[in-house]
């Protein structure tokens, strides 16, 4: 349960840890008489922007409305929830990534560094670990230095923003905070683009009508895990664990799958989250969806009612939902789903091999 | 016998008047449970479901002397409850919340190491011996005595080996769960042994999950074990780069495939199963026809 700031706001935290970071602006506000050039990009909650289109140099301020525009009407990713304008920065002599994150094997801090750009994961990043009190140390330096080849000035600048970076994890509890590219010049550094994932402050602390942001935001919003492939069957489950298996399941099947959710926390107290989950889950358009819980505390009635209430409000066809139930109540859970038209199961390997049947006979 | 919990197990809830914490203490002390304290600052001096309240840990072991803390305090205020345990002489700490800040898991996972402090997660669905002690999200009529032992870092799928054995008529013996966060306190290195030299536990099931070595780490104990491991990885069809699920389900060295750690497991001599289904017959397979007990609602 993470939340994943837009760059704007990532930047403004940055800004306040003392990272340079370029002038920017939303779009309403940008200065009539601003000089360009600019940067225009859509703010969204992934990464991958400009490869899709949503970030693009303009000359000039008052060419900026229209090339928004246009750039707005190109983008095929997630909902946009913004423009951010900045100016350009000039005078880059190099790029680099920087990041902190938590080795998970050694459970540390961890800095990564390696030459910056939008292909940045097809290199190996030099990952130097910082103890485990979260406090800097200057042998971090010496290290990048070594391995990287920066002169002592540089090697120096590139620290004190590593070090106001891990600041910003300790402070902050983020579980990253990354800059990519970071704008080595002459006699600075900027954060041209960040990165800032933060612990939502616990489930649902946000208003559930993020659902407009799309599956992946919108379930984070909730404090729910959600992925999105480019396949046509949907699988909502009641674990992580067992969405893995259940993935393992269908993929073994050879079925293509596109939403796939763990309803996680979401099964607790009045389970309302639920029909929302649903809902939104019925809006990736799926040709089926496939919901399999094991319930021990909760009521498979209670799920099923959410489930129903979630397909009414979506124009999802009830006979597309292969429900795979088992728990307390299932066969109220049952008399409810089935009453609504959806195909109730309680063994996992049939609603797997039904689901697959289904789908390979929709392909021919 | 019994892992890591015993019948001499005292417990203590840190976060007991919350939702999750409420529930867990009214079911553990219906299942016989010792549950003898709610941790909540502010709230000492009043009980819960008959359990007193006391402000502090430290006021918990000195009036009723427990030795096991199960927090279910939100994310947030995780470490410092962990902390205090910690401070107060808790043995074994037990954190059910999910969304604890990684950093401040390493720290605890860290403190741990250091002061012999046994944590399972965070986001652990808890350790369950029946008969014997719950302190997990599993119900007591779910789990029957029996001989396998089970060590996952999922809670949910737990259940989904857990019923069809019983189904079969076998039980569990102890069910151990490591938590889903990238970084968690107890390791599959930890219970393995544990269940190695547990003279109930006859086979051992382990259910790991993509990202982390800490299956891969587990085949080196696999390797010196007598009692037999069926092994399952899940995440074989999980989308790359992509977190599914858990914290710490998401890839990011070719050694943290599912794939990669199954080969590993294999080669040490676990029975590897393919999918989820595959760990019942495996399991069953290596168990005499002697040690099942009639199915549940047989």
């Amino acid at each position: 349960m993470v939340r994943f700031l837009l760059e704007s706001d990532a930047k403004h935290i940055l800004a306040g840890a003392g990272i340079p970071v370029p002038r920017g602006w939303a779009l309403a506000d940008v200065p009539a008489g601003l000089a360009g050039p600019l940067v225009a990009k859509v703010l969204v909650e992934e990464g991958g922007r400009a490869a899709r289109g949503g970030v693009c140099r303009v000359p000039s301020r008052e060419l900026l409305d229209a090339a928004a525009a246009a750039m707005l009407a190109d983008w095929s990713g997630p909902p946009v929830q913004g423009i951010w304008v900045e100016e350009m920065v000039d005078g880059v002599q190099h790029e680099l990534y920087l990041a902190i994150s938590i080795n998970r094997h050694r459970c540390v801090p961890t800095l990564l560094v390696a030459d910056g750009g939008t292909d940045v994961e097809s290199r190996t990043a030099v990952s130097i670990d910082l103890p485990p009190d979260g406090a800097w140390r200057q042998y971090a330096v010496h290290r990048m230095r070594e391995v990287m080849g920066f002169d002592g000035e540089v090697a120096a600048r590139v620290g004190e923003i590593a070090r106001s970076m891990l600041r910003v994890v300790v402070e902050q509890r983020a579980e990253l905070v990354e800059v990519n590219p970071l704008a080595l010049r002459s006699n600075d550094a900027v954060a041209l683009d960040a990165k800032v994932v933060l612990p939502a402050a616990r489930p649902f602390e946000f208003p559930v009508d993020g659902t407009a942001l799309g599956l992946v935001a919108g379930c984070r919003r909730m404090g729910v895990n959600a992925a999105l492939g480019d396949g046509k069957v949907a699988v909502v489950t009641s674990g992580a664990g067992l969405l893995l298996a259940t993935v393992d399941l269908l993929s073994q099947r050879r079925v293509e799958l596109g939403a796939m959710v763990d309803l996680g926390g979401a099964v607790f107290g009045d389970g309302a989250g639920i029909a929302d989950i649903i809902r939104m889950t019925a809006e990736t358009a799926p040709a089926q969806i496939l919901c399999n819980y094991f319930m021990q505390f909760v009521s498979c009635a209670t799920v099923a009612e959410h489930i129903v209430r979630g397909l009414e409000a979506s124009a999802q066809d009830p006979a597309t939902v292969v429900v795979r139930q088992r728990g307390r109540e299932q066969d109220r859970g049952r008399e409810i789903l089935e009453a609504a038209g959806c195909t109730v199961l309680e063994d996992l390997e049939q609603a797997c091999d039904l689901v697959a049947r289904v789908d390979a006979e929709a392909l021919v | 016998m019994s892992v890591v919990v015993s019948a001499a197990t005292r417990v203590a809830v840190q976060g007991i008047t919350g939702g999750a914490g409420a529930m867990f203490a009214r079911r553990m002390l219906d299942d016989g449970t010792a549950v003898r304290a709610g941790i909540v600052p502010g709230r000492g001096g009043t009980t819960i479901h008959g359990i007193p309240v006391f402000d502090t840990v430290f006021g918990a072991r000195e009036a009723v002397n427990v030795d096991t803390s199960l927090i279910c305090v939100p994310g947030p205020a995780v470490y410092d409850a962990f902390c205090e345990a910690v401070a107060a002489g808790i043995s074994t700490v037990v954190v059910y919340t999910e969304g604890v800040p990684a950093v401040e898991a390493a720290k605890m996972v860290t403190h741990a190491r250091a002061t012999g402090v046994r944590l399972l997660g965070p986001a652990s669905a808890g350790i369950v011996t029946p008969g014997v002690a719950n302190i997990s999200d599993l119900r007591s009529d779910f789990v029957t005595p029996g001989p396998v032992g089970i060590v996952s870092r999922s809670g949910t799928l737990t259940y989904e080996v857990i019923a069809p054995l019983a189904d079969l008529g076998i039980g569990v013996s102890t069910v151990c769960c490591l938590g889903g966060d990238a970084c968690v306190g107890t390791s599959f290195t930890d219970v393995l042994p544990l269940f190695d030299r547990d003279p109930a536990t006859e086979v051992v099931v382990l259910l790991g999950e993509i990202g982390g070595l800490g299956e891969s780490d587990a085949a080196k104990v696999v390797r010196t074990m007598k009692t037999p491991v069926v092994a399952y990885v899940a995440g074989r069809g999980a989308p790359p780069g992509q977190r599914l699920g858990h914290a710490g389900a998401l890839v990011a060295l070719a050694a943290e495939t599912a794939q990669a750690k199954a080969k590993i497991l294999g080669e040490a001599g676990a029975h590897v199963a393919g999918d989820i289904l595959a760990v019942t017959t495996l399991t069953a397979a290596l168990l005499d026809d002697s040690r099942r007990t009639a199915p549940v609602g047989a």
